[in-house]
Order: C-alpha cells, then structure tokens, then sequence
C-alpha cells in the first residue's frame, strides 16, 4: 500500500468514525511490516488518532486495548522515531487500557501485555537504544526523542498508580476528575489489578534514583524531567510537592560529574549553567504562583534561588571549576572505554575492535599507512606498558563483539539483538502469550536443505578453479624454498604433481573433466616450458601407461594426442642451446610414433636451428630403436625434398644408419 | 524549505532584536514567527524618563505616523523610524507571547498569524507555539517563556502532544547595531541547527542520531565562536 493510499484511508477514517475501527485493524497490521516509512507513517498516525481530541473517547477507549500486540512489535524498530512515537502512543492508551481491565476484570491478557510492554518501555531508559550502544555516561544523553517519551510517560504512569484525591471544593461533576483514571477507581478484590497498589509510588523512588545520579544530567533530559514533574503536581501534588521542592533545594549542577569522555569541557559548563538557570526558573515560577504557603520552606527557595542569580552572573567559561579528564578517567575506572558497546556499527574489522569515539583523530588515522617496522615497536611498548587488566577489558568488549557477530550470521539475523533485549525477548518468550512464542515444531529435528547439485559446466569451473589453485600453490611452495632446496621440498613437489596426474588419468571418470585438468596442466607448462618439462613428462608417461593397461594391445588416443600437442607449442620456442631439454623430453616419453618423429622435420630444415633437429634424430636412431625406422623414414623424406644443405646432411645419416639402402 | 525547522524569535518589544532576527531568518528562507514578552511595546520618547508606550497589537505602521508626528528628527537620528520602517515590511504589528491564561488578543493584532493558525482538530488549546527552536534574546525574555511553558504543563497537563521545543537564548544588548550582529548570531546558530536537523532526516537507523541528540553540542560549537552572546538553552514540552 502506498503512503497516498493510506492518507485517504486516514481521511475517510477521521471523517467517518463508524470506518475508524477497520480501517485501524488495516492499519495495524501494516505498521508491523517490514517497510520503514509505512511503519513511520503508521505509528504517527496512531499517535494522531489517540492523543487529543480528534476521535472521542468512546472509541479510543474500546480501540486501544487491540494496538498492544503492534506496539510491543514495533517497540524493537531500530529508529528513534518510530520508537519515541510508540512509547508516546504507550502513553496515551495506557490510562485507557487500566480502565478497560477495572471494567472487564475478566480480561487478563490485555493487562499481561500493558504490563509487558510498559517493562519494555522503563527497560531501555538508561541505554541507547534504539541507537547501538556506546558507553552508560554517553548512552544517558543519546537517543534524546525517545527518553523524553519515556519520561511522559513516567508522568502518565504516576497519574494512574497514585490515587487522585479529590479537592473538597472542586465540584463533583467536574471535567478535569471525569477522564482521570487512577487506581483510586479499582474496586477491593480486582482480580488483575489487586496488587497494584504502591506502584506509584515505587516508580515515582525509580524515576528519582535515576536522574539523582552523581554524573550531570544534560539539559533536554533534566528540563523535561521536572517538566513532566510539574504536569503530575497538579494531579498528584500530594506525592508530588515535596519531591519537586527536595529536588531543587538539592540540585546542584556544579557537584555532578560530566561524562568520563567528555573532552569540551566548554560544553560541560554550558550544560551546568543552563540546568542551573532551569532550576532558578523553576523556582521563580513556584514563588510567583504562590505554590509556596511554608514561610520556612519559602525562605529557602529564596535563598538558593539567589546562589543560583550569584553564579549565572559569571561568564561561562568560569562557570565552575570541572575535573581534568585524565584524573576522571582514573576515578571511574572499570569503565575505561568510549565505545565498549557489544555491538559492532558496522561489518568492519575497524568497528570490531574500536574503542574510540568516532570523533576521535585517532579514529580517523589508518594505521596501515605506517611502516611495519614502526608499527611493531609501537605494540611492543604499548604491550609492554599497557596495565593488564585494562588490556583484558579491551580484549572482552572485542571478544562479545565477535561472538555478537558470530551469533548473528548464524541465526541469519539482521536486526541486532543485545544482551538487554536477549532478556528481554526471553521474558517475552516466557510471557503467557502465545503470540509471541517462536514458531516451530521440536519434534521435528532440523535439517539443513540438500545441496543444489552442479551442472557439468559449473563443475568444469569449479574443477579448473581447484587445479589452477593447486598448481599455483604448488608452484609457490616451490619457489619460497628454492633457495633452501631440500630433498623434502622436492620430494613433496614431486608428490603434489603426481597427485594431479592421477588425478588426470585414474581420478576422475568424467572424460571432460579430465580434459579441464589436461588443459590446465598444458597451460601451465606453456608459461614456462624449459623448467616445467618434468611435469610434462610424468603426465605423458602416466597417460600411457593408463592407456595401455586398459588394453595393451590398442592404440593410445589420449597419450598420442597430447604428445603431439606438447610438440606443438614446444618446438618452434626451442633454441639451439634446448638440445639437452629436447632430447630428454623423446627419450624420456614412452612412445615416439612417425607423427611425433615427423614433427622434427621443421627444426631440421631451419638454417639455425638445424643440428638441434639431427642431434635428437641421431639420438634416437641410436638409444630409441622403436623410433630409429621413423627417423629414417624422415631423413629419407628430407634427402628427397629437401635443398643442397639438407640433402646432404640427410645423406650421411642414411649412409651411417641405412647403410643397405646409401651406400 | 518544505521540511526546514519551525523557528521563531523573542524579545521584549517585538520591535528591535527579534524582528531583526525575524528578518534574517525570514529572508534566509525560514518559517519564522516571532513575539515580545513584555507588557507593552516601549520605545525610546522625548526623554530618558517618557518612553513611548503603546500595547501590543498596534501596528508598526500606525507607530510610525505617531513618532513622525511627534519628532521626526528626534526618531530619525535615533535610528527607531528606520528600525519600524523594517518591521513593517515583515509584518503588521508587534505581538505578544501568547501567555497562558491571558486573553487571546483580537485577531488584527498579530501579521502573518494567518499562516500559522495550523490549530489540529480536537486539541483543546490552539496550538499557538507550534515550534522547533524558539530564540530569545534576553535572559529575562527567556526566563518568561520557559516559565510560560512550565504554567502550561501545570494547568494544562493533558493538552498538545509534548512536542519538543528547544528554547535558545542568544543575548543580544538592546540597541540597532548590536541587533544586527546579534541576528547574524542566530542566523548561524539557526543554519548549524537546520543541517543538522535535515542531516538526521536522511537516514533512519540505530546509528544515525537524532536532532534533539546533537543540539547541546551544536550551542558548544557556536558558543565558542561568538563568546559575546552568552547562551541558556532549555527543553520544553508543548
């Protein structure tokens, strides 16, 4: 569906209410889909829909207790905005949703998932998410939207698990009591929401055990914070009053620690002097509404109120003496690390093993620049100055990033899951709804699927990929230990080629496939063919041999044919200086047909080249018997056709070794 | 700028500092609006002890007739006849911060309210403040607008969304030259915080962060460029 079809869905639904409730069900089923902006434009348009006045009541009220299952999806999106619009959406149903359960007390799994989703929701206060997580001190001022929606609702939170006590001189019937659902409402004995009291309470120590931290609150979170107070005061003030006014009294910007990577320390005394000035604003707004009716309480307000005018009159850069990092660093140790988030931004080694902040200069240097040299004396001394338990701290945080990784591309996940949310799910999991159980059968253990099998061309591929690789591994080894040179080095060189040449002749039946290994061996002697002539000849001879114990009395097709080739490619390179790799190369194949011996009938008859042809023809006249009726059969062919040099060179080889016929 | 921030300017005339920022930002392209928090619009008079007083709602051009027929010499050499001269270009009249609680003003007093009346159906209140950066540019203008906010999460706890709206002051010394820098003060500050904001637009993932994320060290940065206009910044709930 596009975004334009869902905007006149929206219309149609705002315009006509008895629409709203299916086109919601639509809606909501679409929010947990897997395309980003629908899911955007989804979640805003709930919001829309459930905070303000836009739909009445009525149908807020019977509607909400169906979007539970959507939000808790939705809560897991890695994207600030769809996750603060959810948790405000949270917000606005959540009052709705307690009063739905008082009135249908038989209904316990609406409430099971309130309560689910509102763990979810308080879970994630102090971390990042949905952002990747970096550091507590830095996670506690990052992903701004969203805690400032969690804090809205805490305010929501504290309006229904503290009672509202009605004003005596408020009228009975008046609007601001009619839609404030407390727990001032639930009847003794509710079945689901019987133990609810003192949550209020609980959350309210909560919110203030998280905010009074020692380490300085940045401004947007500590503003809203009391922001979101004051919203509750007028429901609650009860519980309320001498919070907020403990607060203040106690707040002190200038005692609070920044962040341990906090290096702008401009930055730290800005945030120092704005809560500052938020605090002393807060003050005046309380004075000068007559909020105040203790003069003892009202005389310290003033006070602090005039420490807080004293020290906003200094320029900000002697707003207050902070702490040097270093000295910091040292205090916190156990926490030494920018980024000790478990989980890596991205498929990089470099955000495998980063510990930096991402602004970092360091960050940005590519240490491969340097020389090795360098870089080894600068392990070297860092290792050895390095204290070890920080080293190990380093490595664990690198190690939980692997194993994150690992984990990861094992389960094919792309969403990243933390250890927090690991809990989280596991929670989910044990949780009495069934819709949230993972979807298979454990009586059916798991098979991975059969392989696809290859077609002959992918296997021709494959196969002249390996060889190649083996060859050049091969040839490699050989090269790396030359200058050693064992008898173990030649040993295994000659085992890996004749490994290759049985694999050739008695390895693989699949007649073209072996030819794949033949021309990959051909080609690899053609690179280099004076050194590469003992492979060939183990190859040739191997061919033959093969051939010839399959039927000894028959030809040798395969053998022939590759001779000839390796002839080939090989004569017209070879130089006069070649007699001694030429005359091994037909001494040393097992087999020297016409053709082959035909073949030399080209160096014989070049005018350099020339005694390279009759040495090897003498040769094997005299050590190849088999070959010598060859030889002669092209000398006489030469002496017929040939020009006077040749001519007479072909005669006094005729006349020493036919002497029957020249005489 | 169809997704460019919502600013809007505070002084305590409406006449000087945030209309000279209410210009710049205007003419940058911005959707700006801007307001005085005082409780009238006082301009320099006769005498040091005689300011012209006139409520909020009149407008400039109507000022303007007054003070030529006062003394004209007087009101040109003080630069106030250029500096309205210049507002009324902007807008109508100079309006006041629609505090809680205090009577709507009629509807001729503000300019270009009109465009801005975005009032979202079945919200209670009209939402009049219907910003992402407010900037003011005095502490005490600043002081009335956060305080403002706070009156209205107090009385009215249930209305509006909580919208996030950052409210920045850039002090600015009342006078026309020192509103001129000033304004080119907030207009840098305004052009940081807008790339920022349409950079955190582009991608939507658990590495990109938010607006509301980079706002504290953006204030740093420009900070420590312009140590003549001390800044606060606080967060407020619309």
């Amino acid at each position: 569906m596009s975004l334009e079809q869902l905007e006149s869905a929206k219309a149609l639904a705002l315009q006509d209410l008895s629409l709203f409730p299916p086109i919601l069900d639509q809606i909501l089923a679409i929010s947990t889909g897997s395309d980003l902006h629908l899911t955007r434009w989804c979640v805003l348009f709930l919001r829309d829909c459930f905070h303000g006045k836009q739909v009445p009541f009525e149908l807020r009220y019977q509607q909400s207790p169906k979007l539970l299952d959507s939000l808790l999806k939705c809560l897991t999106v890695k994207d600030t905005v769809v996750v603060s619009a959810i948790i405000d959406i949270t917000t606005a149903v959540y009052d709705l949703v307690f009063k739905y359960t008082i009135d249908y007390p038989g209904d316990t799994e609406t409430w099971s998932k309130m309560t689910l989703l509102k763990s979810e929701i308080l879970g994630r206060f102090e971390t990042a998410d949905p952002l990747l997580p970096l550091n507590r001190d830095a996670d506690l001022s990052r992903s701004i939207p969203v805690k400032v929606s969690t804090l809205k609702f805490y305010g929501k939170l504290l309006t229904v698990h503290l009672p509202l006590i009605r004003d005596p001189r408020v009228k009975e019937n008046n609007p601001q009591y009619d839609l404030d659902f407390s727990i001032a409402m639930v009847p003794p004995n509710h079945p689901v929401l019987w133990n609810t009291d003192g949550e209020g309470e609980n959350l309210l120590d909560n919110l203030f055990e998280m905010l009074s931290d020692e380490l300085i609150q940045t401004t947007p979170i500590f503003t809203v914070f009391c922001s979101v107070l004051v919203q509750v005061l007028r429901k609650r003030p009860k519980y309320i009053f001498g919070r907020i006014f403990n607060l203040i009294l106690g707040y002190d910007s200038v005692l609070q620690r920044p962040p341990v990577y906090e290096t702008d320390m401009l930055k730290v005394k800005m945030v120092q002097r704005y809560n500052d000035r938020f605090n002393k604003i807060l003050i005046s707004f309380l004075l000068n509404r007559n909020f105040v009716k203790d003069a003892g309480l009202k005389q310290k307000l003033d006070k602090k109120f005039k420490v807080l005018v004293e020290r906003q009159r200094v320029k900000i850069d002697q707003y207050s003496r902070v702490e040097p990092i270093a000295h910091l660093a040292k205090k916190y140790q156990g926490n030494e690390f920018y980024n000790n988030s478990i989980v890596p931004k991205d498929n990089t080694y470099k955000s495998l093993f980063t510990l930096l902040q991402d602004s970092n200069a360091l960050a940005q240097f590519d240490m491969s620049t340097l020389p090795l040299h360098v870089l080894v004396d600068m392990i070297t001394t860092s290792l050895t100055t390095i204290d070890t338990s920080t080293l190990i701290r380093g490595l664990t945080v690198v190690a939980d990033r692997y194993t994150f990784e690992v984990a990861k591309s094992l389960t094919g996940q792309t969403n990243a899951v933390t250890p927090h949310q690991q809990q989280q799910n596991q929670a989910v999991a044990e949780s009495a709804d069934s819709d949230y159980e993972p979807d298979f059968d454990d009586a059916e253990p798991y098979q991975l699927p059969p392989p696809k099998t290859l077609t002959i061309s992918e296997k021709k591929q494959q196969m002249s990929k390996i060889v190649e690789n083996f060859i050049r591994l091969s040839s490699d080894q050989n090269h790396n230990h030359n200058n050693a040179g064992g008898a173990d080095d030649s040993q295994k060189k000659d085992f890996e080629n004749w490994l290759l040449i049985r694999l050739i002749t008695r390895g693989l039946k699949d007649e073209t496939l072996v030819d794949v290994v033949r021309n990959c061996i051909f080609d690899h002697f053609v690179q280099d063919m004076r050194n590469r002539i003992d492979i060939v000849i183990s190859w040739l001879n191997e061919e033959w041999y093969n051939e010839h114990l399959q039927d000894p009395a028959g030809s040798f097709p395969n053998y022939t044919s590759w001779t000839s080739k390796v002839l080939d490619n090989f004569l017209p390179f070879l130089e006069s200086s070649d007699r001694k790799i030429l005359i091994r190369f037909v001494s040393e194949v097992p087999l020297i047909d016409l053709g082959m011996v035909m073949k030399l009938k080209s160096l014989c008859s070049d005018p350099i080249r020339y005694k390279l042809g009759f040495q090897t023809l003498q040769y094997l006249i005299m050590f190849k018997p088999p070959a010598k009726e060859h030889c002669i059969i092209l000398l006489e062919t030469m002496y017929e056709q040939s020009s006077d040099d040749v001519k007479e060179q072909c005669l006094g080889y005729l006349k020493k070794y036919s002497p029957e016929k020249y005489h | 700028m169809d997704s460019a921030l919502k600013f809007c300017t505070v002084c305590a005339s409406n006449q000087n500092r945030s209309m000279e920022a209410h210009k710049v930002l205007k003419d940058a392209g911005y959707d700006v609006h801007s307001f005085g928090t005082g409780s009238a619009v006082r301009l320099p008079g006769p005498s040091i002890d005689k300011p012209n007083v006139f409520p909020f709602g009149t407008p400039y051009e109507q000022i303007y007739k007054e003070l030529i027929a006062q003394d004209p010499k007087l009101h040109t050499a003080n630069g106030v006849l250029r500096m309205i001269e210049r507002n009324r270009d902007i807008k109508r009249a100079p309006e006041r911060w629609p505090y809680v609680g205090q009577t709507k003003p009629s509807s001729n007093s503000g300019g270009d309210s009109k465009s801005r009346s975005s009032t979202p159906p079945g919200s209670g209140l009209p939402r009049d403040l219907d910003f992402n950066v407010i900037f003011t540019c005095e502490e005490r203008c600043f002081d009335a607008v956060i305080e403002d906010f706070l009156a209205r999460n107090y009385f009215h706890p249930d209305e509006g969304f909580g919208e996030i709206v950052h409210v920045i002051n850039v002090e600015i010394r009342d006078d026309y030259q020192s509103a001129l820098l000033g304004g080119q003060a907030i207009l840098e500050l305004a052009n940081m915080l807008n790339e920022a904001y349409q950079d955190s637009l582009k991608n939507y993932d658990e590495t990109s962060e938010p607006f509301a994320d980079r706002v504290t060290s953006i204030l740093a940065t420009w900070q420590s460029k312009n140590p003549n206009h001390p800044s606060l910044y606080n967060v407020c709930l619309n």
